[in-house]
């Protein structure tokens, strides 16, 4: 905590003066932003020319907008000439055994059920099993290859796949976007790249692979996936155990592409520290996810768990351009404490007969502030598009806020769109008749929460939905009676 | 199995019971009748543990343990069971996973490890014929969509699966049509045992045709004013409660 | 001389000797505010400041008695009280005030003078003019209007009718009414205010109603505008609600302008604050929309003290390129348990180059609050049209039912029976309906 506290601290505080901590060894970039800045993080990669031009591009559009102010979220401003931009791989710490790790985190992954050999790897006990590790992914990538999926870093698909890059990369979202994606588009360290080809269904959750490689990929983070015709990958970012990370600031940008007859499905469990119970520190969380249904009858689907990040403003959505396609926008959001989160979805319809579902949960307790912002539109193109949205708000405790501020914009007769919302609290007389049972204030909690989520739950890997009911149950940990 | 002596009760400022006394042996049947707004629904709140209601003074021991220091939880898994007058809906929870937590809840509490789910099955299938549900109830979530009739005869399953002590339902024939009355009162009478008491709280004589009681109490204004067997309850539905009114007038 | 500086020059001309002090600090707010454009969340969807002249004149327009103004007056039902106002202007001889005990009509002016504590009270104080833009320009400008006072107890039977016309000839001028109403603890009315464009040129107007609704007291109001279809109006209706207090208000827009001559838009800000205990608001609203007509409904309920329900209900009826918005927001403050708010919002599309922007709102900061709201968009039940055209009837025809029963729900909430008749008359003539 302390810890922290005082790296917080030190990006935020009027006084910054010294830079982050010289305890690691690393290599960066000099504080601050400026083209240099850009040229150096490309030339550090080694990209080729047309990368460094779409990059200062992104940069140039960065300087001429603002930062948004629309969210319903309040923070002390940024200052975005004292974040080091450039740090090559970070050396972890090497720790010997799991005895020597934060007591507290390794109840949190106890609680979790984290297979101990994960917690080592979570943990940074590397040496050996990351051996293992290694060997694992080999195996992965072996099978992956056959099939003609290409899943590795940007870094290495802007080297070695550059034609699909150039073709996708900012398709969905353009460097202009906003403000954090035009940020994210000129510095981004590294990411994912997917690619299923024609036909291939991938043939395991993509999120095996991602954990156990869940190394520091930085604080702007560039994950781009296609799904060529006929083609189904589901994917799965985060984990989670508590991520600590040192870079206060994360804006990330997620691009998804389908084509005719494809499927993405998008799985995100974020667990950033969200700061301590006074509300000091904690991971500032802005993203950007867009999915573009490009085909006919494709579909893209997110569905997302967050528990953590001292603020989360995030719009996961699809533009959903094909006839026929499908987007589904599946979220809970919890916050406690001092959090707050602005979280929702965008699905555009553009295509004919296009249909998209919105179902939004959203949990506040201590003294945070839980927002659900989503927008439908309706083109006039897109005759006979059918949106359903399902926003609904848990209260625990009286000195929490939950805001709902969806946007209808429908222009066609034929369209349809319902929306539904609504707010209720886990009152005395519910965990009364709990208590009745047997059952405790904690374990009542507990139960009610993960009823409340089901249908979300429900759409996550199944072992990941098991962690994710526990992830909600520490995460409101005290928060009742 | 209970002994209540001078239980005094309050809600805020407000006053519901005073000097209550009450005791229940093993394997008796009592039922408390009453005008509403006397103090019955209290006396099984107070005795289930719900936290508003203060209690000012007196003692409850239960199998020879002091009640009131528990928690409403520990008081459950100790073998106190309160079938609810409204039950409460839980959205998405089903009414299987729910007794799936409480029943491993009391067993923890007696050192026991958690039921594997063939028995606890098994044990879902018998209690379900009791009150001649079908499998297809458990499955949805508690309470949500139920008819009044349904609630009732939920409570009822819940409190043959979680096999408690001491049964309290509080109004539980309320609203219910005869035949659910009967199924209600069917599963009653199958749980009877000698280890196992029950306190019936009723407005109605209706249901007393179906359980016969060991003691009929009458309570008014905060306390029992007159106590008798069966036929203190066929009294009271002809007469109504004026006479006890007046009874008791004259006492205060 | 843009738009403000022009505002700014004549409100130093303008001469108001009532409130001076709040109506500079009313203007104060306004050269703070401006006019807003669509970058204001509140005005994203209406861009009230293109619509608007570059000139805007802010002195009363001329009040002269046209054929239109008198033929109107003529068709009206036999109100007992009614009210006239011309360019916002008080006028004596063609409004019905019959003396009641207990109950208090005359114009603002008259009331400056007359009742000038109660006025000062109240006036500018139910509003609030430090972020609403068009209300602390009304504010700062505005120079008569109606003025209503219902005292302890008194309960008035029979409905207010206040009419207000606009005959200006005048394209830039942007007129400025205003109504005033307080009901005292236990008393009781019922209010209409009907808005008329009875010139034959594009009006430009800004209303504002402050109401005032005291303990154990009641008030309804309709809004009806129901001719101002060449018209920019801008509506601002204010309510603070007592304890046990209960307010209704039903607002009735009909907008078919005449093609190509005007740029109509419909802009009605309404809220209720609920401030005492066990008060009660009920906002409703029906709307129709045809060729190029622009309507924005924005609803604000604010809870502030426990105990509190509201109810919206908001039905639209879009055709041709009608444009619709609707921007229902609850809002449930720290100290607003145990509230219950609902809201239903509803919206046909007729037409496929008609569209509505819906935005129901929750903001809620309590926790033992029971809170929803449902929006659906769409169009007339495909089985219901089907069933009604397999008893006989035409295609048009059964749309037009079906749209009846679907905008009579609003209408039926109306509590006064000679308006809420007079509006099931309206509704019938718009959907050409007869049954």
């Amino acid at each position: 905590m302390a810890e922290n506290d005082k790296i917080i601290d030190e990006v935020v505080g009027n006084d910054y003066k010294y830079g982050f901590t010289t305890n690691i060894e690393q290599e960066f970039a000099a504080v601050g932003l400026s083209e240099d800045t850009v040229r150096f993080i490309s030339a550090k990669k080694n990209e080729p020319e047309w990368m460094l031009e779409w990059r200062l591009k992104a940069y140039k559009a960065w300087l001429k907008m603002e930062q948004p102010k629309w969210q319903n979220v309040h923070f002390p401003n940024i200052d975005f000439q004292s974040i080091i931009y450039y740090a090559a791989q970070k050396k972890k710490k090497v720790i010997n055994s799991l005895d020597d790790v934060d007591p507290e985190i390794r109840s949190t992954y106890d609680k979790l059920g984290i297979p101990i050999q994960e917690q080592k790897l979570l943990a940074g006990v590397a040496v050996d099993y990351v051996m293992d590790s290694e060997s694992v992914i080999t195996t992965f990538r072996e099978s992956l290859k056959e099939k003609g999926i290409i899943f590795c870093s940007i870094s290495e698909a802007i080297r070695e796949h550059p034609e699909l890059v150039k073709q996708y990369l900012g398709s969905v979202v353009p460097q202009r976007d906003n403000y954090y994606a035009a940020l994210n588009s000129a510095v981004f360290s590294d990411g994912s790249f997917v690619f299923i080809p024609k036909g291939v269904r991938c043939p395991m959750e993509l999120s095996t692979y991602f954990r156990i490689n869940a190394e520091n990929t930085g604080q702007f983070e560039r994950t781009l996936i296609i799904a060529e015709e006929g083609s189904y990958v589901s994917y799965l970012e985060g984990c989670t155990a508590p991520m600590r990370d040192e870079n206060q600031l994360h804006a990330a940008v997620v691009e998804l592409i389908t084509m005719d007859n494809a499927e993405i499905k998008y799985s995100t469990v974020q667990n950033w520290y969200p700061g301590d119970k006074e509300g000091k520190g904690g991971i500032y969380n802005f993203v950007t996810k867009r999915g573009m249904c490009k085909g006919k009858n494709s579909k893209i689907s997110w569905t997302q768990v967050e528990t953590g990040s001292a603020i989360t403003w995030k719009y996961p959505s699809c533009i959903l351009k094909g006839d026929n396609s499908i987007g589904e926008f599946y979220s809970v959001a919890v916050t406690n404490n001092y959090q707050q989160a602005d979280t929702g979805t965008k699905m555009i319809h553009i295509g004919k007969n296009t249909r998209s579902r919105i179902v939004s949960k959203g949990i506040s307790a201590g003294k945070s502030q839980n927002s659900y912002r989503g927008q439908v539109q309706v083109h006039k193109t897109a005759d006979n598009a059918y949106n359903f949205s399902q926003c609904d708000s848990l209260l625990i405790g009286d000195k929490c806020g939950a805001h709902t501020f969806p946007y209808l914009e429908i222009k066609n007769m034929t369209g349809k769109v319902e929306h539904e919302a609504t707010t209720s609290k886990i009152g005395e007389d519910l965990l009364f008749y709990c208590n009745q049972r047997g059952l405790t204030n904690e374990e009542a909690v507990s139960m009610i929460i993960n009823g409340y989520c089901k249908e979300v739950f429900k759409q996550l890997p199944m072992e990941f939905m098991v962690e994710a009911q526990k992830l909600l149950s520490i995460s409101l940990e005290g928060s009742v009676g | 199995m209970l002994s209540i002596k001078n239980l005094t009760v309050a809600i805020g400022e407000k006053k519901i019971l005073s000097d209550f006394n009450l005791e229940i042996k093993d394997g008796e049947i009592h039922a408390i009748m009453g005008p509403n707004g006397t103090g019955k629904s209290t006396l099984a709140s107070t005795l289930a543990g719900k936290e508003e209601y203060e209690v000012l003074s007196g003692e409850v021991i239960f199998n020879g343990k002091n009640l009131l220091e528990m928690g409403a939880d520990e008081r459950a898994r100790e073998g106190v069971f309160l079938a609810f007058q409204y039950p409460v809906e839980i959205p998405g929870v089903s009414t299987t996973n729910f007794m799936k937590a409480a029943v491993n809840a009391k067993r923890k509490h007696h050192g026991l490890d958690p039921m594997d789910a063939k028995d606890f099955l098994k044990l879902m299938k018998e209690k379900l014929a009791l009150v001649e549900m079908n499998k297809e109830f458990t499955s949805r979530s508690i309470n949500e969509g139920f008819s009044g009739g349904e609630k009732k005869r939920n409570e009822i399953f819940q409190m043959a699966m979680l096999e408690p002590a001491l049964c309290l339902l509080d109004e539980t024939d309320s609203g219910l049509d005869i035949d659910a009355l009967r199924i209600v009162a069917n599963g009653v009478n199958q749980l009877k045992s000698k280890n196992r008491s029950f306190l019936i709280i009723t407005h109605y004589q209706r249901l007393l045709n179906y359980i016969v009681p060991d003691f009929v109490h009458v309570m008014y204004g905060g306390r029992i004013v007159k106590s008798g067997g069966k036929e203190l309850a066929l009294k009271l539905e002809e007469q109504g409660y004026d006479w006890i009114k007046e009874e008791v007038g004259e006492l205060i | 001389m843009n738009l403000t500086e022009n505002i700014e020059k004549q409100f130093a001309e303008v001469s108001n000797t009532n409130v001076v002090e709040l109506r500079k600090s009313a203007f104060t707010a306004f050269e703070k505010l401006g006019i807003p454009t669509s970058r204001h969340e509140e005005w994203k969807y209406t861009n009230i400041k293109t619509k608007l002249n570059e000139e805007l004149s802010l002195t009363p327009a001329d009040s002269q008695v046209n054929a239109a103004v008198k033929n109107y007056i003529a068709s009206l039902p036999p109100y007992a009280f009614r009210i006239i106002f011309l360019n916002g202007v008080f006028h004596q001889e063609l409004s019905i005030v019959p003396d009641l005990k207990g109950l208090t009509i005359c114009s603002l002016k008259e009331a400056f003078s007359t009742h000038t504590s109660l006025v000062e009270k109240h006036f500018g104080r139910l509003i609030n003019y430090s972020e609403e833009h068009f209300a602390a320009l009304n504010t700062a400008f505005v120079n008569d209007g109606a003025f209503i006072h219902v005292q302890k107890n008194v309960l008035v039977n029979e409905p207010i009718y206040i009419q207000y016309f606009f005959t200006a000839s005048d394209v830039n001028a942007f007129t400025q009414t205003r109504s005033l109403a307080i009901v005292e603890d236990g008393g009781s009315i019922q209010i209409a205010e009907d808005f008329r464009n009875a010139s034959n040129i594009n009006v430009q107007y800004n209303h504002v109603s402050e109401v005032y609704v005291g303990k154990n007291s009641s008030m309804d109001i309709v809004k009806l505008q129901l001719e101002v279809s060449n018209a920019i109006g801008i509506h601002t209706l204010e309510s603070q609600v007592e304890r046990d207090g209960k307010f209704s208000a039903a607002t009735i827009t009909f907008c078919s302008p005449n093609t190509g001559t005007g740029k109509p838009v419909i802009r009605n800000n309404v809220t209720s604050r609920l401030i005492g205990e066990n008060a009660h608001a009920d906002l409703n609203g029906l709307y129709f929309g045809k060729e190029n007509a622009h309507i924005d409904n924005h609803i604000l309920v604010d809870h502030v003290a426990p105990n509190c329900t509201s109810n919206q209900l908001y039905k639209g009826v879009l055709n041709d390129e009608a444009i619709g918005v609707f921007n229902g927001k609850i809002f449930v403050k720290p100290t607003a348990q145990k509230t219950n708010a609902f809201q239903s919002s509803k919206a046909l599309l007729l037409s496929n180059d008609a569209s509505i922007n819906s935005k129901p709102q929750l903001e809620i900061f309590a926790d033992d609050v029971k809170c929803s709201h449902g929006a659906t968009v769409g169009q007339l039940d495909e089985n219901a049209l089907f069933y009604l055209r397999a008893r006989g009837i035409s295609k048009p025809e059964a749309i037009q039912i079906l749209t009846y029963a679907f905008a009579h729900e609003v209408i039926d909430h109306v509590h006064s029976k000679p308006i809420r008749q007079f509006l099931c008359d309206k509704l019938k003539d718009e959907l050409k309906v007869n049954f």
